[in-house]
């Protein structure tokens, strides 16, 4: 009889386990349905994280509270060694808590980062905000559209924009650790979709197994590329397999560390043109693209709607890389490309929303590209963007040439600047045509080195009947200022990574 | 003395029977594996060092003194619930002996289980830094990556005579205003005064005195770090000129450098610029362009380390540190246990150590005082629940105070010379102060508790 009260007992405590287990599949899909996912399990989650968001319950909380008044501690006292694994443990806590990525992303790649006077340590910080966000919250939040637009908005604003001291650092950085992936500006994507999808295919490839081998003898890990492409030697890399094997290894690289998917980016240049993926204004194009698919509500909609108009728009602007062969020199010129695109994105976001900074903006990049693509020698264009601009803004000179227009803007009234300041304007426009020059772009060092004479024309006209005026307040010859550019272009010198 | 051996190795049994204690050193054996692989620095070495020093370490230290805490409360309330005590006490032994004999079985385990974590640790740590040397290429060695410094600080006077000279004219004179209490006027009169003294404004000249101790190794660079708050807004860098000067006047450096604001700000020495000196003189000029003021930290404004001694002379001396607290801690428990029942006297250690942990705390609110009724200011003001809570955190913070002190372990991750003094100091205190103090209470206690009455 006892034993039958115990079956029984264990039976009871069985099903009301099996009954709690089916009830809280209900419970989380009319959690799901309410948008309170707390609950949700994680996706992807690693063991530790898994394990540690079950088993603490609620107590989570606190410790990621006690963490987390460690972590403002050492900040304060200027020890930043331990934050890294603090907030990664402060972010495994809660690893739903869009907010605590963000904040925790935000802090070390800006607060921290500008701690720091040398470039590469604050390049450091910047990677470790970047790295939290992209391969561990995304990871375990993939259909969160606010941190997708997290993660593009620290590329698009502290990697692509100017405000940090070292964005120059971090621009050239960025692009030499993709560089050797994508061997140039884009990936060969039909080369990539023609290999062998996962490393056991790759092992199948007729010479691979025999290449591996060779590689594992020769002391090295075939499976880490960074290792073998700086130690290979020679006759290693002139393997049958090699080709194959390489490109597999870019791939896949690329691919975990900076958790870009090549479909994905093959679809965005379908859609906004060819992209330089080595640049900042690529990713953030990107992920807010990411963002865009996944997002929710309105503000989530039209966030990454902007932020993918603003990508494309700093892509138009700075969204092409001129290097020379041996990497001294490092340059962001416009991609053309990309224009028609950025005005159909402002065109949309215009019509979805009355916002007056949207047509703000709107005017100020119709006045960019008046100029970009009148130093590009793109006249007609040019002309186009100007009639653009005059349609949208009555108030906008409606009778000056597109000559006047640009000379005015890029001058403003330069017959009334002082003798410095014209002379520093003329002399960087001239800069700028030797360095466009030396970039190997004929096209704009042609339209800086005509907008360097017609603004050395615009100034000295007034003077030129007058030559005490001249005497006193005229400019040097253009071949003067000239060789000063060409001198100061051989002094300057970008920061090596 | 051999009965306190023999209790002692009693009470090495009956912690190894104790499940709790067996959880916890199975945790310690986890934390000392495990964690290393697990936990992430900011990818610099000085970063790996803090931070498996400080986890691996620190958990392992703070997980045995639990466990000490636990043992010695379970070693006499544990063993008089269990009735075992019995045996013992009936013997012709004195009280002491048994406190010593536990005492000393509970702290020969828990000791030696910390030696072989920091031993591990160590090695750990070394085998890791070692293999990230070389995957840098870096030509340095662990033993010089490892090496301690000493602090040096500037030698100057306290702001304090100067505020209270300050702070008697201004009540003669009746400008303290009345709903200001004098406590509260002397804080302001001492960040006020250091203040002027650490404010450097543009083209300001700031100057230091600094004792110098012989340092142990020419080789490697001194380094000065400097830490200070600007009137701009913001991180923007605030350009500087540093001249370090000998005893007389000379000029033996004179660098520029861009300070950051609020952050840990460094200049690396020659290495021989320093050798066979006693004393020099720092000057700061605030050399930038736009009018800003620079404020030198009070506390660690200005700090030059010097190469002091190997790693492992500290990592024995931060041992000491440790094993000094860990042996008050047990007798903590033992006392605790010899008290009050296990759950109470469990719980009392719990908070008592807690108390100790958070003893910054305590201290700051005891700090952050009013004046008192029964102070020498009749002016005070202040409402009698301030004073009550003010006079609890006093109260707290003087009996925790000789059982802190500054954290080993953090002088360890830090590079930081743990000094001769701190070193006697801690073990007088803590190891034969706060122990004998506690060793005494509890024989009392135990010679005049009447073990093996009904309910006991």
């Amino acid at each position: 009889m006892k034993r039958l009260y115990t079956i029984l007992l264990y039976g009871l405590g069985l099903s009301c386990l099996f009954g709690a287990g089916r009830l809280n599949l209900h419970l989380l899909d009319v959690r799901r349905e309410q948008g309170i996912t707390q609950a949700d399990p994680v996706e992807n989650a690693p063991p530790l994280v898994a394990f540690t968001t079950v088993t603490l319950g609620g107590f989570r909380g606190i410790i990621a509270d006690l963490l987390w008044l460690r972590s403002s501690k050492l900040q304060e006292e200027g020890r930043y060694f331990e934050l890294v694994q603090l907030a990664d443990w402060i972010t495994k806590l809660e690893p739903r808590f869009t907010e605590v990525w963000a904040y925790q992303a935000w802090n070390l790649a800006y607060n921290i980062s500008v701690m720091f006077p040398a470039p590469e340590d604050r390049w450091r910080w910047v990677q470790h905000g970047i790295e939290l966000l992209r391969n561990e919250g995304i990871r375990y939040n993939p259909g969160d559209a606010r941190l997708l637009l997290e993660l593009g908005w620290l590329y698009q604003h502290k990697i692509a924009g100017t405000l940090d001291d070292a964005h120059l650092y971090y621009k050239r950085a960025l692009a030499e650790s993709l560089e050797p992936l994508l061997s140039g500006a884009r990936p060969d994507f039909q080369r990539w979709k023609a290999l062998p999808p996962n490393r056991e295919a790759l092992q199948q490839v007729k010479g691979m197994a025999s290449l591996l081998d060779r590689l594992r003898a020769a002391d090295m890990d075939p499976w880490r590329w960074s290792q073998v492409h700086d130690t290979a030697p020679r006759e290693l890399r002139l393997d049958p397999a090699w080709p194959v094997y390489s490109a597999f290894m870019k791939r896949e690289t690329f691919e975990r560390v900076f958790a870009l998917s090549p479909e994905t980016m093959e679809k965005i240049e379908d859609t906004y043109g060819p992209q330089d993926w080595r640049l900042p204004t690529s990713h953030s194009l990107y992920w807010a693209y990411r963002a865009r698919q996944v997002a929710r509500d309105t503000y989530e909609q039209v966030s990454s709607r902007r932020m993918i108009f603003q990508s494309l728009q700093e892509a138009f602007r700075r969204g092409r890389l001129v290097q020379n062969p041996d990497h001294s020199l490092f340059l962001l010129s416009p991609n053309l490309d990309v224009l028609p695109y950025v005005l159909q994105g402002y065109r949309e976001a215009m019509a979805e929303s009355e916002n007056p900074s949207l047509r703000d903006g709107y005017r100020n990049f119709l006045w960019d590209a008046v100029f970009i693509l009148y130093t590009y020698q793109e006249q007609t264009k040019a002309q186009s963007m100007l009639d653009e601009l005059r349609r949208f803004d009555p108030t906008v000179d409606q009778t000056s040439s597109l000559d006047q227009v640009v000379l005015h803007l890029f001058a403003g009234r330069v017959e009334q600047m002082t003798q410095e300041e014209a002379t520093s304007v003329v002399e960087g426009t001239l800069l700028q045509s030797l360095l466009w020059a030396q970039a190997g772009d004929a096209r704009r060092a042609a339209g800086f080195e005509q907008l360097a004479v017609q603004l050395w024309s615009t100034y000295m006209d007034p003077r030129m009947n007058d030559p005490q005026l001249r005497e006193r307040t005229g400019l040097p010859p253009l071949m003067q200022l000239r060789q000063s550019a060409a001198l100061r272009l051989r002094e300057s010198r970008s920061p090596q990574p | 003395m051999k009965s306190v051996l023999a209790i002692a190795g009693i009470a090495i049994r009956s912690a190894f029977r104790s499940r709790v204690v067996l959880s916890l050193f199975a945790m310690l054996l986890a934390i000392i594996v495990f964690l290393p692989m697990t936990i992430r620095s900011d990818g610099t070495m000085q970063g790996t060092i803090q931070i498996m020093l400080r986890y691996a370490l620190g958990l392992s230290f703070g997980i045995l003194s639990l466990s000490g805490l636990w043992s010695g409360c379970a070693a006499v309330a544990g063993e008089i619930e269990s009735r075992t005590l019995h045996l013992v006490v009936t013997k012709p032994v004195r009280s002491l002996s048994i406190w010593l004999g536990k005492w000393l079985g509970i702290f020969l385990l828990h000791g030696s289980l910390l030696v072989i974590c920091s031993s591990i640790s160590t090695a750990l740590l070394w085998h890791r830094l070692d293999r990230e040397i070389e995957a840098s290429g870096q030509t340095v060695s662990v033993r010089d990556l490892l090496y301690v410094h000493r602090e040096v600080q500037p030698d100057e006077p306290s702001v304090l005579p100067e505020a209270r000279n300050r702070l008697r004219e201004e009540i003669a004179a009746q400008q303290v205003p009345g709903d200001v209490s004098p406590d509260q006027r002397l804080r302001e009169l001492i960040q006020q005064l250091q203040l002027e003294r650490n404010a450097v404004s543009r083209s300001g000249v700031r100057q230091w005195n600094l004792p110098l101790p012989p340092a142990s190794r020419t080789d490697l660079s001194p380094r000065l770090v400097y830490r200070m708050s600007s009137s701009n807004v913001g991180a923007e860098p605030i350009p500087g000129r540093w001249i370090l000067r000998d005893t007389n006047g000379t000029a033996l450096m004179d660098i520029e450098q861009e300070g950051i604001p609020t952050a840990v700000n460094q200049i690396d020495l020659p290495p021989e610029l320093l050798a066979g000196r006693d004393q020099i003189t720092l000057e700061y000029i605030n050399s930038g362009d736009r009018p800003v003021t620079v404020i030198f930290h009070p506390a660690d404004g200005l700090i030059l380390q010097i190469p002091a001694a190997d790693f492992p002379w500290n990592l024995a001396r931060s041992l000491v540190l440790m094993l000094g607290q860990l042996g008050f801690f047990i007798a903590a428990g033992l006392t605790a246990g010899t008290l009050f029942s296990f759950p109470v006297a469990a719980f009392l250690s719990l908070y008592l150590m807690i108390m100790i942990r958070t003893a910054g705390y305590i201290q700051g609110m005891a700090n952050r005082v009013v004046a008192t009724p029964w102070s020498d200011q009749p002016e005070a003001a202040g409402s009698w629940g301030t004073y009550l809570l003010t006079g609890i955190y006093r109260i707290l913070a003087a009996l925790v105070q000789p059982m802190t002190g500054h954290d080993p372990l953090q002088a360890l991750a830090l590079g930081r010379l743990i000094s001769t003094r701190w070193l006697i100091d801690a073990v007088l205190i803590q190891g034969v102060g706060l122990c004998g103090l506690l060793a005494l209470v509890t024989s009392f206690a135990l010679s005049r508790k009447e073990i093996g009455l009904p309910g006991q």
